[in-house]
């Protein structure tokens, strides 16, 4: 056992002397203590605990595997970062990361070790060094994936991470099933539309060339930070479920386009389309009269990936398809949007 | 609300003071329980902060107790130290028939207690105070290293578990042999 003391404790190893509390047994205490325990601490800390030895590992990881957090989405992105998002979009934790031994960090870190790996802890995100990255980022996704029991969900790629692809959908059920679409930085994300996993993909390399046939359409499609590219046409052919398009130059004109081409049947799987436009003082007012739309004060939610994600709409626009399907139209300063009520409730 | 005095479980306590209530007393007299710790110091606590014990309770909802009753049968919680005790009786008190809040600025404050008042608290089912505990027990790896983790949360490294593995196999074995040397023994 270690010897442990009563008093703050400066770490011979460690550059920085942060004191060390009085000891806490954690491995004496009951199942319901340290589940309790376990379940307040954040998912890069317990990345962190679970390095300290191979008994607290599988106590953890068996932890999980009795609660599996369900709700929490792991994303990797492919210079070695590990993220996990536990309520909404925007609650992500980075926990942990691979990167080039060329990167390692000087000694103002706290170090850790891990197999071997040396490492260091930066404001509590454990990274570790490799000679061989590729090699780092799959042994660091797979301990945090098998830790917490979890799925990869999103994949966030430069052009040099296209590996990642092929080395997802053979470790896992769930596929990636997207393709990627922009410049750069790329991105893939799974996310929820019900209870079904769907996919955010970006990338900058010839999507359709390597994407389609393969993994078919996106269900879930970013093009975040240079779509002046994207034209009508190109919306009109996504057939993706949730669409995200920022820095639009899509005109009035298209957009009409657009609506005509999904009142038609066109995009029938679109069920939420977000167009940040490139001038942000673009406000869409005029739509053609052959839309029939109309003008709606009814306030409803429409859930974007989480519950804890959703847009409330108000004093709106409806436009229905010639099936009967509606949708509600947000125009804002600078963007538009559309929710889209399948019967299935989106 | 309680008090302590120096005594046994079968000893019937001196009457304790009590502090005075809020001025929102209630109509019907309230009944009070009796508690002691391994340090046999006997505290009078009321039904109403005992709720948040699920254990004490259940021990007492069925009970029926007079105040002599009550009196004369402590409960004895012999496993549990004097001074844990009297804190987790004084946050009982202190958060009697109040929501308590987020962020409860009356948790007992010596950490080195810490280890036991989770203990008992986890034994008297006080589940909030639980909670409160082990969000300190969390507090205390905040950007702590795996290291540094080790110590605070006193974790055996690899080669110690092995090493405790090796000598307890060990030990395991030699009892067992000389099991088997007594069964032949007795065999003879």
């Amino acid at each position: 056992m270690n010897k442990h003391h009563s008093v703050c404790l400066p770490l011979p190893n460690n550059p920085i002397h942060s004191p060390i509390p009085m000891p806490f047994p954690i491995l004496r205490t009951s199942f319901v203590v340290l589940s309790e325990i376990i379940s307040l601490l954040e998912p890069n800390e317990i990345v962190t605990a679970s390095l300290c030895s191979k008994k607290v590992r599988h106590l953890l990881k068996n932890h999980y595997q009795r609660r599996k957090p369900s709700k929490w989405r792991l994303s990797m992105f492919s210079w070695g970062l590990v993220d996990i998002m536990t309520r909404t979009v925007s609650k992500r934790i980075n926990v942990m990361m691979a990167r080039h031994i060329s990167e390692q960090e000087g000694t103002e870190h706290k170090s850790i070790e891990f197999n071997g790996y040396k490492g260091t802890l930066d404001k509590g995100l454990p990274i570790l060094y490799f000679r061989d990255h590729v090699f780092g980022i799959k042994m660091v996704v797979d301990y945090v994936t098998d830790l917490f029991g979890l799925d990869i969900y999103g994949f966030t790629t430069g052009s040099d991470g296209l590996w990642a692809f092929d080395w997802i959908n053979n470790r896992q059920e769930k596929l990636l099933g997207g393709k990627g679409l922009n410049k750069n930085p790329n991105y893939a994300l799974n996310e929820d539309k019900t209870d079904d996993d769907v996919l955010i993909v970006r990338n900058d390399v010839s999507i359709n060339a390597r994407f389609n046939g393969k993994l078919g359409p996106p269900d879930v499609l970013l093009l975040d930070s240079d779509a002046h590219w994207v034209t009508c046409d190109y919306l009109m052919k996504s057939d993706a479920i949730k669409l995200f398009v920022s820095f639009s130059k899509l005109s009035e004109l298209e957009l009409n386009s657009f609506l005509r081409h999904w009142r038609a049947g066109g995009s029938p799987r679109l069920a939420y389309l977000k167009v940040r436009f490139d001038d942000e003082d673009t406000y869409f007012v005029n739509f053609d009269e052959d839309l029939e739309t109309f003008e709606t004060k009814a306030w409803t939610r429409f859930r974007v990936v989480v519950d804890d994600d959703c847009f409330e709409i108000r004093e709106d626009y409806i436009i229905q398809r010639q099936d009967g399907v509606k949708a509600t139209i947000h125009c804002g300063l600078g963007h538009f949007t559309m929710f889209v009520w399948h019967s299935d409730k989106n | 609300m309680s008090s302590t005095e120096q005594g046994t479980s079968s000893a019937a306590p001196a009457e304790p003071t009590t502090a005075p209530e809020s001025a929102a007393a209630p109509e019907v007299p309230e009944s009070f329980y009796y508690v002691h710790g391994k340090d046999k110091v006997v505290h009078k606590v009321s039904a109403g902060a005992l709720q948040h014990s699920a254990l004490i309770h259940g021990m007492i909802s069925n009970l029926g107790y007079t105040e002599e009753q009550a009196k004369a049968n402590p409960f004895p919680f012999e496993n549990i130290d004097g001074d844990i005790l009297q804190m987790v009786v004084d946050w009982c008190n202190q958060h009697k028939g109040k929501p308590t809040p987020p962020e409860d600025t009356n948790l007992p404050k010596q950490k080195e207690k810490l280890f036991d008042l989770v203990l008992a608290v986890n034994y008297l089912e006080i589940k909030e105070l639980l909670t409160y505990c082990c969000k300190q027990v969390a507090m205390m790896v905040k950007g702590k290293s795996p290291e540094e983790i080790r110590e605070i949360w006193m974790i055996p490294t690899d080669a110690e578990d092995e090493a405790a593995e090796k000598e307890a196999k060990k030990r395991a074995g030699k009892e067992a042999a000389g099991e088997t040397a007594a069964a032949a023994g007795d065999a003879k």
